[in-house]
């Protein structure tokens, strides 16, 4: 068993340090909702910081303080595109400086792995740091990870996700008909331990990330943690022949479609793993129509891209 | 002189992003780097030499001399009048 201590998300909704949040989610996406990041990050480190990151390092320091504890023992993070702001403006750079020397700060922090490095740094964090890249499936891989490292050693792991949206994503997302839902940037961190605590908001009973979209491989994964139907199941509900091969996997039971609060971005599963996290803590009955009767179990199924499926499955904690 | 200073300022506070700052609050003769000036470190110094390259078109090819030439502004613009 792997016990949620802390959960913090910077998305297009109210989910900051907002317990309760589900109950005001709206499927309007609106802007990216940024909280002060002020007292989260040093002002002399913020200025250097493009978005993704000061929203990871506030996530994270927020996660590690909500957990109290005084810091992590690792750092995992996952993402499916990195740091693109800086990335575009290396590029930019590259274009228009021809044969001139090039800023250093937006080539240094265009890497996939500043997310974690950034977050050692801020938080002076010594312990392994790791990014994960798997595209739509990094989040799973990265908690992975963390799972497997508190198989070996007892201990609090700050896990998270991050991806960022930039305009030129639009026509890319266009060509790969990926466009049905607004592309947006989120970011969410959790505090992963071996033990339960008296701040343990839900257990994370198993995850599973495999190139295979069958429906067997989803009642394989159930059986394997002795679930026939889960409680509640959220879906990213992307594609709409996937999300009908989920919801007629299990009649009655009520699937949630949370792409469309947050929006499209490779780890979205991060914020339905936070939402649900919400709903069971929340005892939550309805969501756009949903009605949710039990709360012990959920089971979170990302299909984002076809043939890939990143499977959580959650449970509900009473100390 | 004045007019280069002004915007020596301006282009700092645009290239190293220094977003509470207004070029009122860089004195001419605060050292830019340590506790004491504008706090600036290595990364900024790479800035600052891209900075000279792009805009007046002056290659820092000496790291000893980049100490002397980053002090300030005042030593800043001297440095960039003595290349014209």
């Amino acid at each position: 068993m792997y016990y949620i201590q802390s959960a913090a998300t910077i998305c297009h909704q109210p989910t900051f340090r907002n317990n309760g949040f589900s109950k005001q989610l709206t499927a309007e996406i609106s802007a990216l909702i940024k909280p002060d990041y002020k007292p989260f990050i040093n002002p002399s480190l913020i200025r250097r910081m493009s978005e993704i990151l000061r929203m990871s390092v506030t996530c994270g320091s927020a996660a590690v303080q909500d957990a109290c504890i005084n810091n992590a023992d690792a750092i995992i993070a996952g993402t499916g595109l990195g740091c693109l702001m800086d990335t575009e403006k290396f590029l930019n750079n590259c274009i228009t400086i021809q044969g001139g020397m090039l800023p250093p700060t937006s080539f240094i922090q265009s890497t996939h792995n500043t997310i974690a490095g950034q977050l050692s740094l801020a938080l002076s964090n010594h312990g392994y740091n790791m990014t994960h890249t798997q595209n739509s499936l990094s989040f799973e891989y990265a908690l992975k990870d963390a799972m497997l490292m508190l198989d070996e050693n007892s201990g609090n792991i700050l896990v998270g996700a991050a991806d960022e949206y930039i305009e030129p994503l639009n026509p890319v997302a266009k060509y790969f008909e990926l466009n049905q839902l607004p592309l947006t940037s989120g970011v969410g961190f959790f505090i992963l331990s071996d033990k339960a605590s008296t701040q343990t908001k839900a257990i994370l009973a198993d995850v599973s990330a495999d190139y295979d979209s069958s429906q067997d491989n989803v009642l394989n994964f159930l059986n394997r943690n002795n679930i026939s139907v889960p409680d509640m199941i959220l879906a990213d509900g992307f594609n709409a022949d996937r999300f009908e091969n989920v919801r007629n996997l299990f009649n009655g039971t009520p699937v949630i479609s949370y792409s469309q609060y947050c929006g499209m971005y490779a780890t979205n599963s991060a914020f339905a793993l936070h939402l649900a996290m919400d709903l069971m803590n929340e005892k939550t009955s309805e969501l756009s129509g949903v009605q949710i009767r039990k709360h012990q179990s959920a089971l979170i199924v990302n299909q984002l891209l076809p043939g890939r499926t990143g499977l959580l499955l959650i449970k509900n904690y009473e100390a | 002189m004045d007019t280069l200073k002004e915007e020596l300022k301006k282009q700092l506070i645009e290239h190293l992003n220094l977003e509470d700052k207004k070029p009122s609050d860089i004195a001419d003769d605060a050292p830019l780097f340590g506790d004491s000036g504008l706090g600036l470190d290595s990364i900024d110094a790479l800035e600052l030499i891209v900075l000279l390259d792009k805009h007046y078109h002056i290659k820092l090819s000496n790291p000893e001399e980049g100490k002397t030439v980053f002090q300030s502004i005042n030593s800043m613009a001297d440095y960039i009048n003595s290349k014209k």
